[in-house]
């Protein structure tokens, strides 16, 4: 069932150990606005949450691991941006949109992490679409996941 | 306890969502694909 939406809020973000890290309603908003988009092309696709205690548990995660920040901006920023896109696009707590959700949050994160004022990114061929689905798929241990989402997400920043 | 959820807000910074939609806009044509998937 949809939820009424106001794509105009701002977004709420925590400050932990120098890193901006993802709230609930941070994540949810991204959401709603990817599920927007899709309106525009024609899709009907629900704006409901399947699991709620996912999208908690990654932002508690996020903080209850300090010894998962090293310290290196540019190295917290994507351990921040890998964890986010994991538990959005490998682990589906929204109904539809989880691999654009996690996307869009992933390089939010980063986008706000390391530079402040305009968007960091290229824009990128339609191919990506099929890198980030293999991600989302998964069938791989956790921590080989973790590692190929970190490279993937790095070609972004390094572009 | 009073201190700790001080902190908490002391913590919260908010962000336009306006960035989020500039990035969708510069990831447009791999968003469009993952949209029909």
């Amino acid at each position: 069932m949809n939820r009424v939406v106001k794509i105009t809020n701002p977004l709420e973000l925590r400050l932990f150990k120098g890193i901006l890290i993802p709230t609930e309603n941070a994540i949810i908003l991204i959401h709603d606005l990817i599920i927007y988009d899709r309106k525009l092309l024609g899709k009907e696709d629900p704006n409901s949450i399947r699991d709620r205690g996912l999208i908690k548990h990654l932002c508690d995660t996020l903080m209850d691991r300090p010894h998962k920040y090293t310290g290196n901006l540019r190295e917290d920023a994507l351990y921040v941006a890998t964890e986010t896109f994991y538990y959005i696009a490998c682990e589906h707590p929204f109904t539809e949109g989880n691999k654009s959700t996690g996307y869009v949050c992933a390089l939010f994160l980063l986008n706000v992490n390391l530079s402040k004022e305009k968007p960091l990114f290229l824009d990128s061929a339609p191919h990506e679409a099929e890198e980030i689905t293999r991600l989302a798929e998964g069938g791989k241990e956790p921590q080989e996941l973790r590692k190929l989402i970190k490279e993937f997400l790095q070609k972004e920043i390094s572009e | 306890m009073k201190k700790e959820i001080r902190n908490k807000k002391e913590e919260i910074v908010f962000v336009d969502p306006r960035l989020v939609r500039e990035i969708m806009k510069t990831k447009k044509a791999v968003l469009k694909e993952l949209a029909y998937r």
